[in-house]
């Protein structure tokens, strides 16, 4: 705003001034003056009405900062603890790829996906007892929660492992009878690789191959066995041994690795018996 | 006028202004009488300044209450930073121009006075009255019809000026035009004024 005391007077002749002082003042008229008057006391009446507040003293609008906080902490706890197990599946680090991508075989297969190495093993142990009971425990935690046997491998491992090394240690001093059963176990892992490869549609089989090539099954095949995750292991090699024949060549890049890795875990398959009569 | 009389007419303005504004900060707090003394004040310049512009007397009354409504119902964001009368005489101007905007081309809506218009009608009725009080009187008449010949924006200048006695400075903060422009317009009144005022008493004394 323009500081008046500097700016000059508008510039009317003083005459002009005096002429227009005397002309009769026109004004507005009583009513007119009434109802301008009349319109101000109705707004300081209203607004005199409007400034009556109440002020709100309740404990929850005192309080509403606090309290809105520690609802929200609350709330995020308790999604987080609902949501607990859901978050740790998703972040962890222990379940292997490949053991997700055979869970569809469990539902598929109902049980029966767990059941080769159970199987390998039983046949394996003989008649021992104790080792039967592992795998039959193992069997069972398998068939009822498939993903926890998945984020908990090397509990389930553990007794596979000590059934293998049993039956290895068994195996030298009677070779014959091992022979035997070794035979029993061809047809088994024969039998089970013919109903995995049943069990499981083409889309899914083609979607694996896409996603996992030979040289990375491999890689997690060593993993599992530095990590000495035997049955996980011996699904792998079962599961490689279908899903890329190629290995079988002598001039497959991954050959001589497969082959190592795959007796690692694996008692090699024995050649076949010539009968005495025919040497 | 003197120096001492100038300083004390801008003290006493500044005064009249801070009252204004107390009257006003007054009111917004409830206060009625407050608001009545600040209307007797500044009732008959606000009526004239739209009566005198506008040929429409109805016109010119809706105007003004129109006005005086909008203080009532902004009374509450008035800043008392602003002087109360460049407020108020804003919110008539603007409502004046929005009249125009919506009615007629703003050079065009004032004419209560035609050019053709017989000297004789300025002629005082009272053939009894003095000679000085006659010439006063009809040289006021003259200056009434000659203030309706201005265009708009002089005639604006002119009023605000004589009847809320703003300088050149607020009457353009007011009308929302340059200094210059206001100074100018004033000057070219001022001029035509006294043209129109001479030429028609002039016409006026040949005919007595």
């Amino acid at each position: 705003m323009k500081d008046e005391n500097v700016d000059k007077p508008a510039e009317f002749d003083d005459e002009l001034q005096q002429l227009y002082r005397a002309q009769e003042l026109e004004v507005p008229s009583a009513e007119l003056d009434e109802a301008i008057l009349k319109l101000a006391r109705a707004s300081v009446k209203k607004s005199q009405d409007d400034n009556v507040v109440i002020v709100e003293t309740s404990f929850w609008r005192r309080h509403r900062w606090p309290l809105s906080s520690a609802a929200s902490v609350m709330f995020v706890a308790t999604l987080l603890l609902i949501n607990q197990d859901v978050t740790q599946d998703i972040l962890s680090d222990d379940v292997p790829v490949m053991m997700q991508m055979s869970e569809p075989q469990g539902e598929l297969g109902d049980g029966e996906s767990t059941q080769p190495a159970a199987m390998e093993t039983r046949s394996y142990a003989g008649d021992k007892g104790v080792e039967e009971q592992n795998v039959q425990a193992t069997d069972k935690m398998e068939r009822t929660a498939p993903r926890a046997m998945a984020s908990a491998p090397q509990a389930e491992a553990l007794p596979a492992k000590s059934s293998l090394n049993t039956a290895q240690q068994q195996s030298d001093p009677n070779m014959e009878g091992i022979a035997i059963s070794i035979d029993d176990i061809d047809q088994d892992v024969r039998a089970k690789i013919e109903s995995l490869s049943s069990s499981k549609s083409a889309k899914t089989a083609s979607q694996r191959e896409a996603v996992v090539s030979a040289k990375q099954a491999l890689n997690h095949l060593e993993s599992l066995v530095e990590m000495e995750k035997w049955a996980d292991a011996e699904k792998l090699v079962l599961k490689i041994r279908r899903n890329y024949p190629e290995l079988r060549s002598e001039e497959h890049p991954q050959y001589v690795r497969w082959k190592a890795l795959s007796e690692q875990v694996i008692i090699p398959l024995p050649k076949p018996k010539v009968p005495s009569s025919d040497k | 006028m003197s120096l001492e009389n100038r300083v004390a007419e801008a003290l006493d303005k500044r005064g009249e202004a801070d009252s204004d504004q107390v009257l006003m900060l007054q009111y917004m707090q409830g206060d009625m009488s407050a608001f009545e003394s600040l209307y007797q004040k500044h009732k008959g310049g606000l009526y004239r300044y739209f009566v005198r512009q506008i040929g429409d007397l109805q016109l010119a009354e809706d105007l003004y209450q129109d006005t005086w409504g909008r203080v009532i119902k902004a009374a509450a964001s008035y800043e008392a930073s602003a002087k109360f009368t460049t407020w108020l005489y804003r919110i008539a101007h603007n409502l004046l121009i929005d009249h125009v905007r919506a009615v007629k081309p703003v050079d065009h809506f004032s004419e209560v006075f035609t050019e053709e218009q017989d000297a004789d009608s300025f002629l005082p009725s009272d053939e009894q009255a003095p000679e000085t009080q006659f010439i006063a009187w009809t040289k006021a008449q003259l200056l009434k019809h000659c203030i309706s010949l201005l265009p708009t924006v002089q005639k604006e200048a002119l009023l605000l000026n004589m009847e809320a006695g703003f300088t050149a400075g607020t009457i353009a903060e007011v009308v929302g035009t340059s200094l210059e422009a206001t100074k100018s317009r004033i000057r070219y009144a001022n001029q035509s004024l006294k043209t129109c005022v001479m030429n028609k008493w002039q016409e006026v004394e040949s005919e007595r």
